[in-house]
């Protein structure tokens, strides 16, 4: 009887084990679909769309009906004396470079104004926003070229709330009005404003935002489910049991779970890197060691974090529905891809309680490079977390019996 | 030190409970090395709870387990009991997506030990098997494929948790012969079962646990010899108005009347046949046949927990 | 009487096969049931439906409500980090001195939302740190994490007052910060206001006047967004469900047990059909209670739950139970196994959430807004929106029609590529 293992001896079988789980799990991951879908495909496809559709706001096009109901008067034709035109021009109106860079699209509206409000036209067509140059306005706008006292000269905005957009293609408007105000009464620019951006942050677009908030979103998310499923699964099937009659340790066990997650959580790295790349033109600026660090803590907290969820939920599904109650307010919460600062102050606050938030932080501030300084302090948080929840979780796995 | 070498397991006094309900109470027995010992009773009797505890894997409330010569209460005792004990957990299944042999490969790294998986392989009969997915293994191979799991590490003492439960017969009695196999290696085997001949078939001594207590323990012969009491002398016939005859011409012989209708006569004292037999045609009854019956373990586990036990012939097809 | 013998027998033929006919549809109102049934008690105790058809939508209607809520209850002030150079002033009088710098930061500090909330939050960067050392006020901005900030240069006042040359103050943002452009907006149109004022000009000649549309209607973001929800839960119920159920069905053989039986392809699909159409139900119900209960009763709205009903929201409850069902059946008939179905069944619902708009308007996106009008969920949510929060008739219905139309075709299909029994 092997009674005296040697020190060395105990290590090997100790590495042996690990390493005999780890390949397990990749084999079982590597040949299941939901797996292999929430690893792979699933950040693919969340850049895609949220590259897309926030991402791409300087291809945008912004469909915007108008109507002129500015009667025409002699000598409204010449530039000087029609504004009502002059607006048009200015928003794009057969100018299609000029419409694009304002991202913006004229359509004439044809509205019989007898029968049909604005309003209600706009609710039966379905249209988000409409631009209405009411009658007479060009004459009040001449008007108070000669007369300071004249009343401001007002065109009409009417927007469906429920677009999003219709308050971006208030404030394009909003500015050609301005730029207009300025040229038509000659008002001397006495204070103008330079703008630049921050040194270090130059040319960032929501893109970059978004690749290494994703990445951690993916890693977060596939680590916790996949790890609730395998675990409460194996307690199903009696192999936590078996498991528990064997030689193998509760933390070797949950090692190589983590090792494996930190192993997918380099494959998501890539893939998600290389889809922003190809697709948005996404470049990383540089591929530091200690994002590895990341990765590996990272992955190490959810996996902790599972493990503490899987204690307390025992069933398959019930466990899945946990994991999923906690997941999703965390990736859209924890500003990892949507940004925190457009939340409001409390939620910005509430941001803070997720893991993810310092996890996300963290690989941002170290793939952006220029903001590597900001990396330290939410990377330092992701090696504690990784290092409390993996040891909490290891500790709480029970596999013995009451 | 005598214990330690003749017996693979002593258990005193084991008491489990949960809040109040006892699901194990006072249990005591020794199982000598080498033999294969049968828990028989039916579910929820407390079986499993005590072979699991026994494997380590659940806690005590009381009492005193040995292991193979060792405490499973000490840790580094029962790290020790863990290398040299294989167990079949109840309806185990290993991991879905890998193949019988990626599934025993993955066992024995578990366990460290260098077991050549094309023996255990060759020992379940799973060689044409050997790389299909577990997944797509029916019933009875999963179960082959689990007693082999449980061998990864050469065991001393193996504990099978109910290894032929949801079997079909043919199934059972192929797993029945690799359980077989394994005592001839020189293997003490622990098993659980709620099967009458399972119990009879394979085990050398049964203990037959009901609602936590062990009733008795021995060979499927002592227990017979001691609890089945005399053979059953079983007269049938195929109407109610000869029965009523027989049972009168033979109610010096204290008739009992079974579910299926026909009289029973216990054959306490020398001679009981004969006599029954003269009886009936000395009155010439139309009686249609005389049987006489051994006890089984089925009438043992009657007289004693007055519960009638799953019968052995039931099948149960699971997929 | 012979004629009279024959109509009698036709009569009574037609009494038979009628009878025939009642008794065959009551077996298969019956087997439907009994599917029904199964399929509930399954529900009952499927924690991961109940989430994904009861908790998931509503989870998504706090976080997104609370995310994008308008700007009545919680409206974020923009942060704004303003470096003054020192700023003397100009004595006009003994009592009187301009100070322009304090104008401006002044009418930063004073702006106000419409529901007079600070439009922006100032911190100011002061000029040297505890070194003696010049801070850059980019440097300090990236620092703290800010995303914009301005730069009034020394001695502004009189800069402005008797330089001839334009006075230039300095913006520094973070470009990939959206909260930087719109407060960029903002404060170049307090410096045109700015500018205004100090050229003798007393308010803007041309202007903006803008109209809600829904105004009248009081219609919240949060109402916006329900109808969205409802539809993603009817979504992932329809194709989860039916993606789940039927590739477990023919794992397990019991297709080939139901082909074997009485019960048909017709009974199944029904069945399933009509049980989405109950979950359905289920999730509106308990989508609707929560939204009534977090945004409306709190302000004593109790009627809200009972105005946004109508009697249309069956019609698009059936066509999206139709729809995703149909593509339910197809994606089960597409993949092997229960596990590749989950995965199939993520990558169809989880795109079309976002692309279909149930959340942010994807209008202006090019492509995404192509692709968004290929998605039966697209129409489904206007539907449901046109009914319950916008009541406009004409669009509820022209959605209906399409949403239907989606319905029709993804059932067929479904329907035809089913089979029940193996090759």
């Amino acid at each position: 009887m092997p009674e005296q293992e040697t020190f060395t001896k105990k290590i090997y079988l100790s590495l042996r084990r690990i390493y005999g789980q780890t390949v397990s799990t990749a084999i079982r991951w590597v040949r299941s679909g939901p797996a292999l879908f929430f690893t792979f495909i699933y950040p693919i496809i969340m850049i895609l769309l949220f590259g897309y559709i926030f991402g791409a706001t300087d291809d945008s096009l912004y469909t915007l009906n108008y109507l002129n109901e500015d009667v025409y008067q002699v000598g409204d034709n010449t530039y000087a004396f029609n504004p009502a035109n002059q607006i048009l021009q200015n928003l794009g109106l057969n100018n299609d470079t000029l419409a694009e860079s304002l991202n913006l699209k004229l359509v004439q509206a044809s509205i019989e104004t007898s029968s049909i409000t604005y309003n209600d036209w706009m609710k039966n067509n379905d249209i988000p926003y409409l631009l209405v140059i009411p009658s007479g306005w060009s004459a009040a706008v001449n008007e108070s070229k000669v007369n300071a006292t004249a009343p401001q000269a007002l065109i009409e905005y009417y927007y469906d709330p429920s677009y999003t957009s219709s308050s971006i293609v208030q404030s394009i408007i909003d500015n050609v009005l301005q730029e207009m105000n300025i040229a038509e009464f000659s008002i001397p620019t006495v204070v103008d404003v330079v703008a630049s951006t921050t040194p270090n942050r130059e040319g960032l677009t929501y893109i970059d935002f978004i690749v290494p908030g994703m990445i951690m979103v993916t890693i977060s998310t596939s680590s916790m489910m996949g790890m609730v499923s395998m675990v409460t699964e194996d307690r199903q099937s009696g192999k936590i049991d078996k498991y528990s009659a064997s030689p193998l340790k509760k933390w070797e066990w949950a090692l190589s779970h983590g090792l494996w997650h930190t192993c997918t959580s380099f494959a998501i790295s890539i893939l998600s890197v290389l889809t922003g790349w190809i697709v948005f033109g996404f470049q990383l600026s540089t591929i530091h060691p200690l994002m590895i660090g990341v990765l590996i803590f990272g992955s190490m907290t959810f996996t902790g974090l599972a493990l503490v969820i899987s204690r307390f939920v025992k069933k398959t599904e019930a466990a899945m529905a946990a994991t999923m109650s906690f997941v999703f307010p965390q990736m859209f919460l924890s500003g990892a891809i949507l940004p925190a600062e457009i939340m409001p102050d409390f939620m910005q606050t509430i941001a803070k309680i997720f893991p993810l938030y310092y996890v996300s932080e963290a690989m941002r501030n170290m793939m952006l490079e220029s903001t590597f300084h900001l990396a330290w302090v939410p990377l330092g948080i992701t090696i504690g977390m990784g290092v409390v929840f993996f040891t909490v979780g290891s500790i709480i796995t029970d596999w013995r019996k009451e | 030190m005598s214990d330690v070498e003749d017996y693979a397991i002593v258990v005193e006094d084991l008491v489990k409970k949960y809040g109040d309900l006892i699901a194990v109470n006072n249990l005591s027995l020794k199982i000598k090395r080498g033999e294969i010992f049968a828990f028989l009773g039916p579910n929820g009797a407390g079986k499993t709870t005590a072979i699991e505890i026994l494997e380590g894997i659940r806690k005590k409330t009381s009492g005193k387990v040995i292991v193979l010569g060792k405490d499973i209460d000490k840790r580094k005792e029962l790290d020790q009991i863990k290398k040299i004990i294989g167990t079949l957990p109840q309806e185990f299944n290993t991991h879905l997506n890998l193949t019988v042999k990626e599934n025993l490969r993955f066992w024995s790294r578990m366990y460290g030990k260098n077991i050549p998986i094309e023996d255990l392989i060759a020992l379940v009969k799973l060689e044409d098997k050997a790389n299909v997915q577990y997944k797509n293994l029916s019933g009875g191979l999963k179960r082959r494929l689990g007693i082999a799991i449980s061998l990864v590490n050469d065991p001393e003492l193996v504990f099978l948790d109910e290894p032929t439960t949801g079997l079909d017969p043919r199934a059972r009695r192929e797993t029945w012969e690799i359980i077989k196999g394994l005592k001839e290696q020189g293997k003490t085997i622990f098993l659980t079962t709620h099967y009458m001949e399972e119990a009879h078939v394979l085990a050398d001594n049964v203990g037959i646990i009901y609602k936590g207590e062990i009733m008795d323990i021995g060979t499927p012969t002592e227990l017979i010899d001691k609890h089945g009491g005399a053979n059953k002398i079983i007269v049938r016939c195929n109407d109610q108005e000869t029965r009523d005859q027989i049972y009168n011409i033979l109610f010096e012989m204290g008739p009992l009347e079974n579910d299926d209708g026909d009289i029973v006569i216990s054959a306490k004292k020398k001679g009981s046949i004969s006599k029954v037999v003269d009886l009936l045609e000395e009155n010439d009854v139309p009686y249609s046949d005389i049987v006489t019956q051994r006890p089984t373990l089925e009438d043992i586990f009657l007289t004693l927990t007055g519960e009638i036990l799953i019968t052995s012939t039931e099948t149960e097809e699971k997929t | 009487m012979k004629k009279d013998t024959s109509i009698q027998i036709t009569n009574e033929d037609s009494k038979q096969s009628k009878i025939a006919f009642l008794t065959k549809i009551q077996l298969f109102l019956r087997r439907v049931g009994a599917y029904i049934a199964a399929a509930f008690i399954d529900y009952r105790r499927s924690p991961l439906t109940v989430f994904f058809s009861v908790a998931y939508p509503i989870i998504l209607i706090l976080l997104f409500g609370a995310i994008f809520a308008d700007s009545n209850n919680s409206f974020t002030a923009f942060t704004v980090y303003v470096q003054s150079e020192g700023d003397e002033g100009y004595v006009i009088s003994p009592v009187q001195t301009l100070n322009f710098t304090d104008d401006l930061i002044n009418a930063l500090q004073t702006m106000k939302t419409n529901d007079s909330e600070s439009l922006f939050d100032v911190h100011f960067i002061p000029l040297t740190n505890d070194q003696n050392g010049a801070i850059n006020p980019g440097d300090y901005l990236e620092e703290v994490q800010g995303y914009i900030s301005l730069v009034i240069p020394f001695n502004f006042t009189q800069e402005v007052l008797f330089n001839p040359d334009v006075t230039n103050l300095q913006i520094i943002l973070d470009e990939s910060s959206q909260s930087a452009s719109i407060a960029y907006s903002i404060i170049s149109s307090v410096i045109y206001q700015f500018n205004l004022g100090v050229s003798g000009y007393n308010e803007t000649k041309i202007g903006l006047d803008t109209f809600d549309i829904y105004l009248e209607e009081e219609i919240a973001y949060f109402e916006f967004l329900i109808p969205g929800m409802i539809c993603v839960a009817l979504m992932n119920n329809g194709v989860m469900g039916t993606i789940n159920r039927y590739s477990f069905f023919r794992k397990q053989g019991f297709f080939r047990k139901l082909s074997a039986s009485p019960m048909n392809k017709a009974d199944v699909v029904v069945g399933e059909t009509s049980w989405q159409f109950v979950q359905g139900a289920i999730s509106i119900i308990a989508i609707l209670l929560v939204g009534w209960l977090v945004f409306k009763v709190p302000s004593g709205d109790f009627s809200w739950i009972i105005r946004i009903l109508d009697w249309k929201i069956i019609l698009v409850t059936i066509s999206a139970v139709m729809s995703f069902v149909g593509l339910g059946m197809i994606g089960s008939r597409l993949s092997k196994n229960p596990d590749a179905a989950t995965a199939l069944g993520n990558f169809l619902t989880f795109p079309m959430m976002f692309l279909s708009g149930a959340f942010f308007d994807v209008s202006g996106v090019p492509g995404v807004n192509v692709i968004s009008k290929l998605l039966p969920l697209t129409y489904l949510i206007d539907a449901l929106r046109a009914t319950m929060i916008t009541g406009n008739v004409s669009i509820a219905w022209i959605n209906i029609g399409i949403s239907f139309a989606f319905g029709t075709a993804l059932m067929i299909i479904g329907i035809l590529i089913t089979k029940l029994t193996e090759e």
